[in-house]
């Protein structure tokens, strides 16, 4: 039969640097990914097709839905929990805001206390510093050399010096050290130097939500995937969905059942599995995955498959700056301001009952017309504008000034309420039952996210910026998604030990975000690579010495 | 749609959707996948706005004046019904997608979206390599 060592399931920030490290030990490895392969011209500069909602990335909710239930028990078919079903998966079209997690987002619990679901990680920070230098190397990031005021140590600087940016970053830096705050170049997965044989950014009109032309943008296809393939040992499995895991009579598992490029039921048998299709989708396919000896799904013993649920909680304002006062250089031709600020990772008393804020992330808005003309119409809720007010606040908008946002990430708290399961009614396009989406978001949410956008309208009035604006207040953030396979040293509260290995399954392991047992307050990506990576040193080690088998 | 479309972004002293060659691309986009789960809502706002136009004036939304139109579209926006605003934002959406969008899908003819709003597609050299 088909066999291989060990068969990835998804391509993505999980499975693609568990590709290059295994296949790079000698492993034969086959990564399956549900969607197909594009090249860099496929990322035509094409607003229209490249963005989420025309296809390019996230399957229709008419073929391949998710069910989401909402607290208030309105349900609706919806592409939420989807990331990117292609080859480099979420990397493709990532905003590749690469941050370190802080020491304290790895004991949540010892830090703050009881607060509905919130756990200590497994692990700490020290255990993965090596991991996350390996991932900023392999990735290719941009930034301060020293990092970010989040890390506790770094033992190597970042590879490339930060993006070029626009000169109200200079005045920007200024306003918040006047403010008492320190904002300090994004670190970026964006060349800003010609680096690992792929050219700098050209800061074009189209970056996160898009795929990168040119790829100076470090994305799994570009890199791990790249690297995994040139071994000669990575098959590239793409078109390839798969539907369940298959377990031997040990009740090991032994490989995988698959829907081919022409739709064809196909089997693969594998040493070691390896699930990354990102945090829904892992979970419904070990939900799946369900037998005699696993009936409740593979690895579910505990019941943890599925719960605690997180995305990330974003909130977000913008400002106009207007040619005037100490911004006269506004026109230069630059889209890239990238400014961080995390003096505000903890809260002060009295905010929220957990302690804990998160970042602020800044840059100039990048002229996407349609994008931004849908905004400004107001079509995001309530009564848009149209005719001839829209019309003249189309023009007003685009050709007086530029616009600075900025984005709020915090924890997303799990809990209870926000889990994945199987849909009891609805199928996708294949027949299998759907994940449905069980959200509810706690207070904290509402209450660090108000806080935290009012920090950074703060800052843009201290800028000079006008029209300040609330443009979202705790809502989810759909493109970091974790939880579902919490990891943990407790096999009855945990499904993955601390190598992100199944507690029953010895040769099963999901390298996704699902193992995270909380999500931080940056965007979780970097962590993913890390975490990947550590991972397939365990499994490269466990696999030598027979242990697997 | 047509003429919902040309209510939206009218072509008066500076050009619209009629100049934008709206209609070309909402042709093309009802037809492509992605857009399927949206067909019904659309074809539903429509026959409302049909329902309220016969009602106000015993003819069909295209057959009225422009002044009719804003005037069938204003009380489709004024009502408190989601699926009115749900309908309404989609169709707005679909506008201005048809508006900016790169000509080659039938709107933004040559290119008088860009240039109403000033903008300039910054193109960048794309060299595949293989693996």
């Amino acid at each position: 039969m088909d066999s291989v060592d060990v068969a990835i399931v998804g391509s993505g920030a999980g499975g693609g640097p568990l590709a290059m490290r295994l296949t790079e030990a000698g492993f034969r490895v086959a990564v399956l990914e549900k969607g197909p392969r594009y090249a860099r011209s496929d990322f035509l500069q094409d607003e229209l097709l490249s963005c989420d909602d025309f296809g390019l990335f996230v399957p229709s909710p008419t073929e391949e839905p998710h069910v989401i239930v909402r607290s208030d028990g309105t349900t609706e078919l919806s592409s939420l929990g989807w990331i990117a079903c292609c080859w480099g998966g979420g990397t493709c079209h990532m905003g590749a805001a690469l941050y370190r997690f802080h020491p304290a987002d790895f004991m949540m619990r010892s830090q703050f206390g009881d607060h509905y679901n919130i756990a200590d990680w497994p692990y700490r920070y020290a255990d993965l510093e090596r991991y996350y230098a390996q991932a900023e190397s392999v990735l290719g990031v941009s930034g301060a050399t020293s990092g970010t005021p989040l890390e506790e140590f770094r033992s190597k600087p970042l590879p490339m010096p930060p993006l070029t940016a626009h000169p109200t970053a200079a005045v920007f830096e200024k306003v918040c050290s006047d403010l008492g705050s320190h904002a300090f170049p994004t670190p970026r997965g964006i060349n800003s130097i010609p680096y690992d044989d792929r050219p700098a950014c050209a800061d074009c009109n189209w970056c996160s939500g898009y795929g990168c032309p040119t790829g100076a943008r470090g994305s799994a296809q570009e890199t791990v995937l790249l690297k995994a393939e040139r071994t000669g040992r990575c098959r590239v499995m793409v078109g390839c969905m798969v539907r369940e895991i298959i377990v031997d009579s040990r009740g090991l598992a032994s490989g995988c059942i698959y829907f081919d490029s022409d739709r064809i039921e196909r089997k693969l048998s594998a040493k070691a599995i390896c699930i990354s299709c990102s945090a829904v989708e892992s979970a419904r396919l070990l939900l799946l995955s369900h037998s005699r000896l696993f009936p409740d799904g593979l690895g579910n013993g505990s019941g943890q498959v599925g719960k605690n649920l997180q995305f990330l909680s974003t909130s977000s304002g913008c400002g106009r700056l207007m040619g005037k006062r100490n911004l006269q250089d506004l026109a230069a031709p630059i889209n890239n301001l990238g400014r961080s600020v995390v003096d505000y990772y903890f809260l002060p008393q009295g905010v929220s009952s957990l302690a804990k804020g998160g970042l602020l992330q800044f840059d100039l808005v990048r002229p996407s017309p349609i994008a931004t003309a849908q905004k400004i119409a107001g079509t995001g809720s309530g009564t848009p504008l149209w005719g001839d007010a829209l019309k003249a606040r189309l023009r007003n908008y685009f050709l007086d000034g530029r616009e600075i946002g900025f984005e709020v990430f915090h924890d997303f708290i799990p809990s209870d309420g926000t889990y994945v399961d199987l849909d009891p009614h609805v199928c996708d396009k294949w027949g299998l039952p759907v994940a449905r989406i069980h959200v509810s978001l706690v207070e904290h949410h509402f209450a660090a996210g108000k806080w935290l956008l009012d920090r950074g309208l703060e800052i843009l009035n201290a800028l000079g910026a006008e029209d300040l604006e609330t443009l979202s207040h705790a809502l989810i953030g759909r493109h970091l998604i974790h939880g579902t396979c919490r990891a943990g040293l407790n096999k009855t509260t945990s499904m993955l030990n601390q190598f992100c290995q199944s507690h029953e399954v010895r040769n099963l392991f999901v390298v996704d975000g699902s193992f995270m047992p909380t999500s931080a307050g940056v965007p979780t990506t970097l962590t993913i690579v890390a975490n990947s990576l550590r991972t397939a040193d365990y499994i490269v080690a466990e696999a030598r010495a027979g242990n697997l088998e | 749609m047509r003429g919902l479309a040309e209510r939206i972004l009218p072509s008066d002293q500076s050009v619209g959707a009629e100049e934008a060659g709206l209609i070309t691309y909402v042709d093309w986009v009802v037809r492509q996948p992605f857009f399927a789960h949206r067909v019904d809502q659309l074809i539903a706002g429509i026959e409302f706005l049909d329902s309220i136009a016969n009602h106000l004036w015993q003819r069909p939304f295209r057959d009225c004046s422009s002044d009719e139109q804003d005037v069938a579209i204003r009380t489709l926006a004024e009502l408190a019904s989601p699926p009115c605003h749900r309908f309404l934002r989609c169709v707005i959406n679909m506008t201005l997608a048809g508006f900016l969008c790169d000509p080659k899908y039938g709107g933004n003819l040559n290119k008088v979206g860009w240039t109403y709003i000033g903008f300039e597609r910054r193109v960048v050299q794309i060299c595949d390599r293989n693996g």
